[in-house]
């Protein structure tokens, strides 16, 4: 079966399908699986569409289940049912949605009626608390009160005032208030009556529900006592502004009982009445539980099938839908089977049509899975799905993956452990299938049940080979090591056993390797081998690598494979089989290093066993001198040589060729599309509607759509087009300019400060000290003298130039714009470059390199900026590159003049960059177009999308 | 700010930052609007709307949709994108924050004062605040009779403050005063603010030197600029004086031009404009201002579209203002 090693082959189909018949159609394909729709209508508004009232239908009827479930949440678990029920037919729709709309309009009605009777049990729970904390308040203190009354009235004032104005002239408002606001309302009461009011306020300990969203609400009991109208006014005022409750509370005692005796009888009332609704209300949601799994998926498939037929064509006559389908060659009478179905469910007659349709566009990956491969898969397209036909590797990693997991990890007891957890999910995978748990993790670990049962069973196999079992060794088979030899023979004796610490058995020491090796896996006796650990590194790290080289050599070896099936004799020669020799040359060969090291050097030889390391890294210097590192064998130079030289050809076979031989193909179908696309223009302009037509329209269509991609992008011929050539060149000359200028001051100043050489009348001398021969400073090779602290002073000055002025150029290029002030900066370089030859102070020096360090930074500045702007979008990094591989050139050539020429002719040398600078300078002023306050371009043709921003202060105008 | 806090502007703020330019290219693009003006009904609107940026915002709503349903949705959206900034910000950004949100406190605390003097009911005006500026003593505003009543009782604690302690009268609140109130407060945007106070005050009895009190004493007007302003009688003269500002200038080039572009148009503009351009450098907290005031445009720019297509107004459909 070639579909496990390859995706399955695929298959673009037009389907023709009557319109009544179509939604049956297209829900029976959804049921099979098997098939992918293509957008026919990508640029159609998505409201613009056919079925876009009935995606509409099914979107209120999804808000209704949502509301549902809302409401149920909770409350009551909807129940899964044991089936998932069919698409149901466009007719059902009507049903669902009479039943849901009623379900909801009742459910809201007995929300509301719950709400309402919430809020006034609410409300008189409140007045019910509040009235008995003003009952225990007012007690309290009118027992107080009376006693004083009965004594002595003078005494009133003395004491806490405040009850004794309650039955006078004071008034009172009580209320509740949510906790929270509690503390801004106090202080905002305070600072508006001016603190004129006495407040109390008591914690109610029974948390209340809100009526609406049926939170927790705590609230504080307040009682407000003031004097005068007005302050009631404000109070109230605030009391609204907190959205605190007031309720009216007599005064006399026995009215406040008499109201808590009512509000009691009331509130029983209300909490029977209460229960009713709910049970009415619980009703109806058991309602809606028992089958809201099925109508919510019910609903889901609906939305699914009109979103399908939404991407589908209509034909002229309305007649029939037209959709595009991709599916499985192998599938194909299942497909049909299902169209009939689909047909005969909607009671059409005609039968659904489906043509083979050509197709320019690649057909999409499909690797067929089970439960077993799909954990797998899953891996291997998290690396990237494969072409279309490719080979999937998912087969091979099956073994590859758990394997070299096991490699890794490596131990068996622990191996048992996770073999055993993945068997758990093996083997309960209905039970488990059926919870459809939504936890990430678990779905994770559950989805690669089969993964991890395999990579069980390897790792107990490789802990078996490592003899590694939670870390301990099994003794099995008798170690092949024996210690008795080394005192026979007398290396070892007591003496030294008490004295060292370490013993080192010696396998050259006839007995004490048996010469027969454990028979499966490590020996046991590394275990207690204090190099264990060094020994089993060396021993994986070896075993790693011929593994991954091996698995490396498969992969290249599977290309092969597609390279042949895609008939691509261009890959396998400039690609497989360089790649080949390349892996082969360098890593084969550490590979036969390896094993050949392995087999050649036994016990007694193997001090001398030289280093593969070493080796391997002489064989790339060409280097067989080493005297510590002794010869594999012989002819090794011969042999290593001949290798890297093939792996080094290998290298340009398989990086350079192939580029230019693709750019070659790619021209070519560039000619013959163009030439396809006039034929195609002048088809449809001769009036042939014929299906062939049709398809080679479809098909240049594409062809375009390329091209215009390609348009988008910049090629390098668009910067020579002819309305950018003169600004191209020039820009040119003036980046090789002003690199050569930056470079040349630089390496002149340096030079200058070397030799001396401004004021030539040093030079002589220094030229005559070099050939006497005797002065010091000719023994170095370069004829210069050492820097003094001055000339560093005037270099550290000379740099800061650069930075300095940059305000002054910035100013420069957004005020006289970008390019008279970059011809001004380029003529004074040259100026001051002519300077140089005066014969000054120093500081004249340092003030001249100074600036000319300021001009040239400037220099650059300037036309970095320039050049980013004057290109539209689509050419500009095209247009920087280019410019900065002649600001390299220029900077290569500068060395040769300041510092080769400069020692022939210093005013030679100064005139040359003075006049290249010059050209610059020109060549800025004429530059046809100035982007100061110019809109950034798109392209060429494109509009105004965005405004640069200036370097400095205002915004550019707009246009 | 510290010395070169650009070096560590990405410790405290990057996380924000790179939100705010996530949610900045969540904004509808030029297409989406061509797609929404040509929408038949609101419905149209809502299933264009789900496939950009706003998702299923919409999907909670009872049918038939309204304008205002959309709105109060688009602002609930944005108002829980700039909590989640506001909860996530440290020092000094969640201050700066805070005084985004004072604009929406004055405009809250003007409306409700002037729902008072209307005796309109609490509820009815706290519908109408922006939620953005809602504070806990806000509701108690309608207790304050003068200016100082108001800041002494209810704004001494909130951010707002700072703004009120130039502004205390003994004055009455009437309509007027509350207008004055509300430009004195503002001090930001100041030069748009300065023209429009300007272009509102011709043909009223506000006189020449109150005029110039409304004013905010900062931007590019100040000072000349002001009290060139404060002396203006009409339109034209007031375009002269924006003549000298090369900002101003084309702006006021353009009014009346195109489509008879209102000064408030072009200022918005502007002002889109601006916010764009503030997404173009890096480490500081423009970015955040400018979304929501880009935001707050887009939303303007869909109720704009939304009331055309509901009032089938439709001449007048693309005089949204777009914003990439």
């Amino acid at each position: 079966m070639a579909s496990v090693f390859r995706s399955e082959e695929m298959c673009l189909s037009q389907l023709f399908l009557q319109v009544e018949a179509a939604y049956c159609c297209v829900a029976e394909l959804g049921e099979l699986g098997l098939v992918q729709f293509k957008d026919l209508n990508v640029n159609v508004n998505s409201f613009q569409r056919k079925f876009v009232n009935e995606v509409r239908r099914c979107e209120s009827l999804e808000r209704i289940l949502r509301f549902l479930e809302d409401e149920m949440q909770n409350e009551i678990t909807v129940q899964l049912p044991e089936k998932y029920p069919e698409t149901p037919l466009p007719r059902e729709m009507i049903t669902l949605e009479t039943i849901l709309e009623k379900l909801e309009g009742e459910l809201q009605e007995a929300n509301q009626n719950q709400q309402a009777l919430k809020k006034s049990f609410l409300e008189l729970t409140e007045l019910k608390y509040l009235l008995k904390k003003t009952q225990d308040f007012f007690e309290t203190e009118t027992n107080l009160t009376e006693d004083f009354f009965i004594e002595d009235t003078s005494g009133l004032l003395e004491l806490r005032t405040v009850p004794a104005f309650v039955a006078g002239k004071l008034g009172f408002t009580a209320g509740v208030i949510n906790r929270e606001r509690m503390a801004s309302f106090e202080r905002l009461l305070w600072r508006v009556c001016r603190g004129n009011i006495y407040l109390k306020f008591s914690e109610m300990d029974t948390p209340l529900e809100d009526p609406v969203t049926k939170e927790e609400i705590k609230k504080n009991i307040f009682i407000i006592f003031y004097q005068g109208e007005q302050l009631r006014q404000k109070v109230k005022k605030i009391c609204d502004g907190f959205r605190a409750t007031i309720y009216p509370c007599p005064e006399p005692a026995a009215e406040r009982r008499e109201m808590l005796d009512g509000i009691n009888v009331r509130l029983e009332d209300l909490i029977t009445v209460i229960t009713q609704t709910e049970s009415h209300r619980q009703r109806l949601l058991q309602e809606a539980a028992a089958n809201w799994h099925s109508w919510f998926t019910k609903v889901q498939k609906m939305k699914a099938v009109y979103h399908i037929l939404n991407m589908c064509n209509i034909d002229v006559t309305q007649q029939c839908i037209i959709a595009e389908i991709w599916f499985p060659v192998a599938d194909a009478g299942r497909i049909k089977k299902a169209l009939e179905q689909g047909m005969e469910l909607s009671g059409s007659s005609m039968v659904p049509i489906m043509t083979e349709v050509q197709s320019k566009t690649a057909p999409p990956t499909f690797n067929r899975t089970n439960k077993f491969t799909a954990g797998f898969q899953n891996i291997v397209d998290a690396y990237g799905v494969g072409s279309y036909r490719e080979i999937n590797p998912a087969p091979y990693t099956i073994i590859t993956f758990p394997f070299l997991f096991a490699v890794m990890f490596g131990d068996c007891g622990h191996g048992i452990v996770m073999l055993l957890a993945a068997l758990w999910m093996v083997l309960n995978e209905q039970r488990l299938l059926s919870q459809k748990s939504s936890n990430e993790i678990w779905n994770t670990f559950f989805s690669g049940r089969y993964l991890i049962l395999l990579m069980g069973i390897f790792s107990i196999y490789t802990g078996l080979i490592y003899n590694d079992c939670f870390s301990k060794s099994f003794n099995i088979f008798g170690s092949s090591w024996s210690v008795r030899p080394m005192f026979r023979n007398g290396t070892w004796n007591t003496q030294i056993m008490k004295e060292t610490e370490y013993l080192q058995l010696d396998p050259a020491t006839p007995g004490v390797y048996s010469g027969n090796p454990y028979p499966f896996g490590i020996d046991p006796i590394w275990n207690l081998a204090s190099n264990k650990l060094t020994f089993l590194n060396s021993y994986k790290m070896k075993m790693s690598v011929i593994l991954g080289i091996v698995q490396m050599v498969f992969g290249i070896i599977l290309s092969l494979f597609n390279h042949i099936y895609f008939r691509k004799t261009l890959n396998i020669i400039l690609q497989f089989i360089p790649e080949m020799v390349f892996i082969l040359c360098l890593f084969g060969y550490l590979l036969f290093m390896i094993v050949f090291k392995w087999c050649r050097y036994e016990a007694r030889g193997s001090q001398h066993a030289p280093s593969i390391l070493i080796h391997f890294i002489n064989m790339f210097l060409f280097d067989y001198d080493d005297p510590s590192n002794a010869p594999l064998y012989e002819h090794q130079r011969e042999v290593q040589t001949f290798l890297v030289i093939m792996a080094l050809i290998s290298v340009p076979w398989m990086l350079l060729i192939k580029p230019f031989i693709l750019r070659a193909n790619h021209r070519r179908a560039q000619l013959q599309s163009l030439m396809i696309q006039e034929n195609a223009t002048e088809d449809i302009e001769g009036g042939h509607s014929s299906p062939p037509g049709q398809r080679t329209s479809a098909g240049t269509q594409g062809a375009q759509d390329d091209h215009e991609e390609e348009e988008k992008r910049g090629r390098f011929a668009d910067l020579l087009d002819a309305k950018y050539l003169r600004t191209t060149l020039q820009i040119w000359v003036i980046w090789l300019g002003i690199s050569f200028a930056y470079y040349g001051v630089i390496l002149a100043s340096a030079e200058l400060l070397e030799r001396d050489l401004v004021c030539g009348s040093k030079p002589e001398s220094q030229v005559a000290a070099v050939t006497a021969g005797d002065s010091e400073e000719s023994q170095s090779p370069c004829h210069c003298h050492l820097f003094a602290p001055s000339d560093y002073r005037t270099m550290i000055i000379s740099t800061v130039g650069e930075i300095a002025l940059n305000p002054l150029n910035i100013l420069g290029i957004n005020f006289l714009g970008r390019r008279l002030s970059l011809a001004i900066t380029m003529g004074c370089t040259a100026l001051f470059f002519l300077l140089l030859n005066i014969c000054t102070s120093s500081a004249g020096l340092i003030g001249f390199l100074f600036m000319l360090r300021a001009l040239v930074a400037a220099n650059f500045n300037t036309i970095y900026i320039y050049t980013a702007e004057v290109y539209p979008t689509t050419m500009r990094a095209l247009g920087m590159g280019t410019s900065g591989s002649l600001c390299r050139i220029g900077a290569m050539v500068a060395p040769f003049i300041s510092q080769v020429l400069m020692s022939a002719s210093f005013l030679g040398a100064l005139c040359l960059f003075s006049s290249v600078c010059v050209v610059c300078a020109i060549s800025a002023f004429t530059l046809p177009i100035e982007t100061k306050g110019r809109a950034l371009q798109v392209s060429d043709t494109g509009l105004l999308s965005c405004h640069f921003l200036n370097l400095v202060g205002g915004y550019p105008s707009l246009k | 700010m510290l010395e070169s806090a650009e070096l560590y502007f990405n410790v405290d703020h990057g996380y924000l930052e790179g939100l705010v330019r996530g949610c900045k290219a969540s904004l509808l693009t030029q297409q989406d609007y061509i797609n929404l003006v040509q929408c038949e009904t609101l419905e149209d609107l809502k299933i264009h709307l789900q496939t950009t940026d706003y998702g299923n915002f919409l999907a909670n709503q009872t049918n038939p949709l309204t304008v205002s349903k959309i709105d109060t949705e688009m602002r609930k959206k944005l108002c829980g994108e700039f909590d989640y900034f506001r909860n996530h910000s440290l020092e000094p950004l969640s201050t700066f924050f805070t005084y985004m949100t004072c604009s929406y406190m004055i405009d809250n605390v003007i409306l409700l004062m002037n729902g008072a003097l209307q005796k309109k009911s609490v509820k009815e005006i706290l519908a109408k605040c922006h939620p953005l500026g809602r504070f806990t003593e806000m509701e108690a505003v309608n207790i304050a009779e003068t200016t100082s009543d108001l800041f002494n009782a209810i704004l001494v604690e909130t951010p707002l403050a700072p703004f009120f302690q130039d502004c205390m009268s003994e004055n009455t609140l009437d309509e007027l005063n509350i207008e004055l109130l509300r430009n004195k407060l503002y001090k930001f945007e100041a030069d748009r603010r300065a023209f429009i106070i300007t272009l509102n005050s011709f043909g009223t009895e506000l006189s020449k030197e109150d005029r110039e009190t409304l004013y905010p004493t900062c931007g590019k007007l100040h000072p000349e600029g002001l009290r060139l302003l404060a002396q203006v009688e009409d339109f034209d003269q007031m375009k002269r004086v924006a003549d000298n500002y090369g900002v101003y200038k084309p702006l006021f080039e353009a009014v009346g031009g195109s489509g008879g572009k209102t000064l408030e148009d072009v200022f918005y503009e502007h002002e889109v404009q601006m916010n764009v351009l503030a997404f173009n450098r890096q480490f500081h907290y423009g970015v955040f201002y400018a979304y929501v005031k880009l935001k707050e445009q887009e939303m303007r720019n869909v109720v704009w579209i939304a009331e055309c297509i509901s009032q089938r107004h439709r001449t007048k459909i693309n005089s949204y203002i777009p914003i990439l």
